[in-house]
């Protein structure tokens, strides 16, 4: 019997190479953090119910610390992370940095970073894989079994042409009525904004069930997807580290922080170090290992390894992540309307705006915000509170919020290695293209533009530009190739330095189109388990 | 204290909106204040200044908050503003107030802006004229800037 793969983390790559490795008969070990969070309250109720029924509905919505809570000294952002997502963030003692010019967030939750996730699936198209050593035609079937386990919705629309349509999509899911009337607003004016904007809207595709799937519920539009699907119908990976944990070739070592592996002298790896919350180290002998960590940790993971081994610091260049620019509007059509919290409550639209090279492209996902509470953008009108409240009563329904998202290419300049000082401190080091200020106002503009001819009005001083590392989409820094160089990874994610190591997070990615990765994530961790195990 | 936070957060209510806070939103407003003592503390006397008139009337709050609204953004009555406005949008009934528009549909909501707008304008002009010269005084509070 073949020794197990031994993987590490089981965020959206881990539980996808897990599964596919499992179905093709291997046995595999996960090593793994695997912080859990609170169960669902009252999965039954509606988000109105819930503030009527439960006992201390301020510790749902702000924490029982008011940790969530977003005060006017915070220069925070417009929303805080819900209390019970607080384990996904929660930060470990072993994994330290410093970064500059970035704002990196890890996870150490059962199910990573995706477990807070909005569910946007956008495969990659032809263009944006051109720096991939391989293209759609490969990729393309991946992503159709993704959302065959996941379960995706979507439509083949205006959108088709930067979204591939590809199998496995469920029907969408009922439109709210900010977004129903948006839509319309768009067909109403398609030639002008394709045209003279060159901008397409459609349906967004997003993890979440109109159908049911394998015992999971379709949406109920109970409304509390941002407080956390009590479902499970908006997909995140700790549904299928539950289907590995019924099988029986799976074993899920959790409690252990992977620090580093040790190797042969001709690059094999022999085991993996892990160690458990009372610092206990363990020794797991490995014939294939798995990193799949979030590029950030796999990236920690294998520098420290070589600097034990040599005492060599090593750079790992070219890390990128998506620009998220944050443009909150006001559909002049809805004031004064009430609003139905009964809805899904992530985008439900996005936006694609072309340019003349496929690295333009810029993408937005419109959410009309409906149960977002309201006193982190109430305290940023330029008013008395008073006067917020009273204003934002009547504007409630007719409020959206686009997330702006930028492609981002590997430099030379933006890289992680290990402090010079502390061996196991990371240095991320962050540095925007020389032409982003530029990129980004033109397309605050375009999307401005577009946004006032569907009849919205977006205030330029409430546009936010969210710092590098906000986006959680870090990529890069062991590139797939397929010419063998250092500190690189051939198209089967398996390490040129290392060769019985693989990758099976961003880390790998050589581009980043303006697009959410983790679909792509998954159907390339499914196609790496799939070279692995044949 | 206890009778201080309470009192802030009967006012602070009705001045959000026109309605007296319950007993548990009266508990979640003392709870913060316990757990988070720096968050709701004066930091300087300016900003002890505006917390104390604010709590003598909705309107006194209207002024005070108008003044901070330009010029002590950071305040700590800023702060207490914002954590009665967090509580009230979580519980029950308050949300409701909070969720709900004014009758007129959109007629109604422009009317209404214009008004309250105009009544910003004018309360501003009258609260800098006013808490100004005590600010020019009393120099100093966290998120606070002077009015030139």
């Amino acid at each position: 019997m073949k020794a197990p793969i031994v993987v590490v983390g089981s965020g959206a790559s881990g539980v996808h190479f897990a599964q596919t490795a499992l179905e093709m008969g291997r046995n595999v070990l996960m090593v793994d953090v695997g912080r859990e969070g609170p169960q669902p309250e009252r999965p039954g109720d509606d988000l109105n119910s819930l503030k009527r029924n439960l006992a201390d509905p301020a510790a749902y919505f702000l924490g029982s610390g008011f940790e969530s809570l977003i005060l006017p000294s915070n220069k925070a952002e417009y929303y805080g992370f819900p209390p019970n997502k607080k384990h996904v963030f929660s930060p470990h003692r072993q994994f330290r940095y410093q970064a500059r010019g970035f704002a990196p967030l890890v996870s150490f939750a059962a199910g990573g970073l995706a477990e807070a996730w909005t569910g946007g699936c956008y495969p990659f198209r032809e263009e944006e894989l051109a720096d991939f050593p391989f293209g759609y035609r490969e990729l393309g079937p991946y992503y159709g079994e993704t959302a065959r386990r996941i379960g995706v919705t979507g439509a083949s629309d205006d959108l088709a042409a930067f979204f591939p349509v590809h199998d496995g999509l469920q029907e969408p899911l009922r439109l709210d009525e900010h977004s129903e009337r948006l839509l319309g607003a768009y067909t109403q004016r398609r030639e002008k904004l394709n045209g003279d904007l060159s901008c397409f809207i459609g349906r967004s595709r997003s993890a979440v069930l109109s159908r049911e799937l394998n015992g999971r519920k379709a949406c109920d539009y109970s409304g509390r997807c941002l407080w956390g699907c009590p479902s499970q119908s908006l997909y995140t990976p700790v549904v299928t580290l539950q289907e590995c944990l019924r099988h029986p070739g799976f074993q899920y070592l959790r409690g252990y922080y992977a620090s580093h592996f040790r190797f042969t002298t001709g690059g094999i790896v022999r085991s993996l170090i892990a160690s458990s919350l009372d610092g206990t180290e363990r020794e797991i002998p490995a014939d294939n290992l798995v990193l799949a960590a979030g590029a950030l940790s796999s990236a920690g993971i294998f520098l420290e390894s070589i600097y034990r081994d040599s005492g060599e610091r090593v750079r790992l260049r070219g890390l990128m992540d998506n620009r998220q620019v944050l443009m909150p509007f006001v559909n002049i059509s809805l004031l004064g309307q009430k609003f139905n919290p009964k809805n899904y409550q992530y985008h439900q639209l996005a936006m694609g705006v072309t340019g003349a090279a496929a690295a333009d492209y810029v993408h937005g996902l419109v959410t009309t915000l409906k149960t977002a509470l309201i006193h982190p953008i109430a305290q940023n009108l330029p008013f008395d509170l008073g006067t917020s409240t009273s204003l934002f009563r009547n504007l409630h329904a007719a409020l959206g919020l686009v997330n702006i998202n930028f492609s981002d290419f590997r430099r030379e300049d933006n890289y992680v290695e290990l402090e010079p000082d502390n061996e196991t401190r990371l240095a991320i080091q962050y540095q925007p293209d020389k032409a982003e200020p530029e990129k980004i106002a033109s397309a605050r503009k375009r999307f401005r533009k577009v946004l006032w001819e569907m009849g919205c009005v977006a205030p330029p001083p409430m546009t936010h530009i969210r710092p590098m590392g906000a986006s959680v989409h870090y990529a890069g820094m062991i590139p797939m190739t397929r010419q063998t160089a250092p500190l690189h990874c051939s198209p089967s994610c398996r390490s040129y330095d290392f060769s019985n190591l693989f990758f099976a997070d961003g880390i790998t990615f050589p581009s980043l189109p303006a697009k959410n990765l983790t679909f792509t994530l998954m159907a390339n961790a499914i196609r790496v388990a799939r070279e692995i195990g044949s | 204290m206890s009778a201080v936070w309470e009192r802030e957060c009967r006012v602070y209510s009705r001045f959000l909106i026109g309605q007296d806070p319950g007993p548990y939103m009266e508990r979640k407003y003392k709870e913060f204040h316990e757990q988070r003592p720096a968050a709701g503390a004066a930091e300087g006397a300016f900003d002890g200044f505006l917390l104390t008139i604010s709590r003598w009337h909705p309107w006194m709050t209207r002024i005070a908050d108008t003044y901070a609204s330009r010029f002590a953004r950071a305040s700590a009555l800023r702060r207490k503003l914002v954590l009665t406005m967090a509580l009230l949008e979580c519980g029950s009934p308050s949300f409701e107030r909070l969720d709900t528009p004014d009758p007129g549909g959109l007629a109604g909501t422009l009317l209404n802006g214009v008004y309250q707008g105009t009544r910003y304008i004018l309360l501003l002009a009258v609260s800098t004229a006013v808490l100004g010269p005590v600010h020019l005084l009393l120099r100093g509070g966290a998120g606070s800037r002077s009015p030139r």
